[in-house]
């Protein structure tokens, strides 16, 4: 699970443009969106595409995505769960 | 035109970057050959400010180079009242608009991207950052003919609708992007640029140091070499 959360704070890195912003800074349990890394409504278009592609998980209601997208824990947690590649 | 005044200028583009008191400074070597090819990943927040580059490394090279020359323009926007935020109007003109930012979303279609699809996204991001909040405008000028966008803010200014004026002249190609794409001769510019000018009354200009008018002189030749429709306007 630790790998699994240190690759998806690389993939969020990459995917959202936070280059000023290194993996050690991502709290695994922090809020990310509203406070912590505060992202956005297009960052979490961006999240669901990230998880299409790379982890073959097609999310349908935002519902899903709310809980999934808590914290790098709980997404990783919902990727283990749920991926298909 | 008379009527009020210009209180900042300021430019960014191939020969360098400044505003009416600082004059132009050259960009630093490597990345000053790479932006005279046209190539412009390598311009960052970091270049003019210390401040948090997280909203200017989301942007598209539109709102990068607008967002650079409304900061070069060294104006402290913060300390103005709510009041005069709330009059201050921004107009954006360009000739490409989104165009580069439209090519990369054909390209490679994202969230991230498509949000800057739409050449009056820039005036967004300047409202929001400095809490401006009077007239806003963008302008698409196929003609190039440099009284646009300080013609609009004019007007307002005659009207009552907005105290000052924030005029944007923005032209934003990536060398690359033009390359990856088979574009008419008129769309490739080499002469990307942007260009800020803050215009309003006489009084309560938001400097504490009086207009600088030689260097202003400067700024505007190189407004006036390139095609930034700014510059014709000027002149």
């Amino acid at each position: 699970m630790e790998a699994l959360i240190d690759e998806l704070k690389n993939k969020i890195i990459a995917a959202l443009s936070l280059e000023h912003i290194r993996p050690a800074d991502i709290k695994a349990d922090e809020p990310i969106f509203g406070t912590g890394l505060g992202l956005d409504s297009i960052d979490s278009l961006e999240l669901v595409s990230l998880l299409e592609r790379d982890y073959g998980i097609l999310i349908e209601e935002m519902s899903v995505a709310q809980k999934a997208f808590a914290s790098v824990r709980t997404l990783a947690e919902f990727v283990a769960k749920n991926r298909k590649n | 035109m008379n009527d009020f005044v210009i209180h900042a200028a300021s430019y960014l583009g191939p020969e360098g970057f400044g505003n009416d008191q600082t004059s132009l400074r050259a960009w630093p070597s490597p990345l000053k050959e790479n932006l005279a090819r046209g190539e412009l990943d390598g311009l960052h927040w970091s270049l003019l400010s210390d401040s948090d580059p997280s909203r200017f490394l989301r942007m598209d090279l539109m709102c990068r180079l607008g967002f650079m020359a409304a900061e070069l323009l060294a104006v402290n926007f913060d300390a103005m009242s709510d009041a005069r935020r709330d009059r201050l109007g921004v107009c954006a003109e360009s000739f490409t608009g989104s165009l580069d930012t439209d090519i990369r979303f054909a390209q490679t279609p994202r969230p991230s991207i498509f949000a800057y699809t739409l050449p009056s996204t820039v005036v967004g991001e300047i409202c929001i950052r400095f809490r401006l909040k009077g007239p806003v405008l963008s302008l698409i000028s196929p003609a190039t003919n440099g009284a646009n966008a300080i013609a609009e803010a004019v007007e307002w200014l005659r009207d009552g609708d907005a105290e000052m004026a924030l005029c944007l002249g923005i032209e934003a190609m990536n060398g690359s992007t033009a390359n990856s794409v088979s574009l008419p001769e008129n769309l490739l510019s080499r002469d990307w640029h942007g260009a800020a000018l803050l215009l309003g009354h006489s009084e309560n200009s938001p400097r504490e140091k009086p207009f600088v008018s030689g260097a202003l002189a400067e700024v505007c030749r190189k407004l006036c070499s390139c095609r930034n429709p700014l510059a014709k306007s000027i002149r």
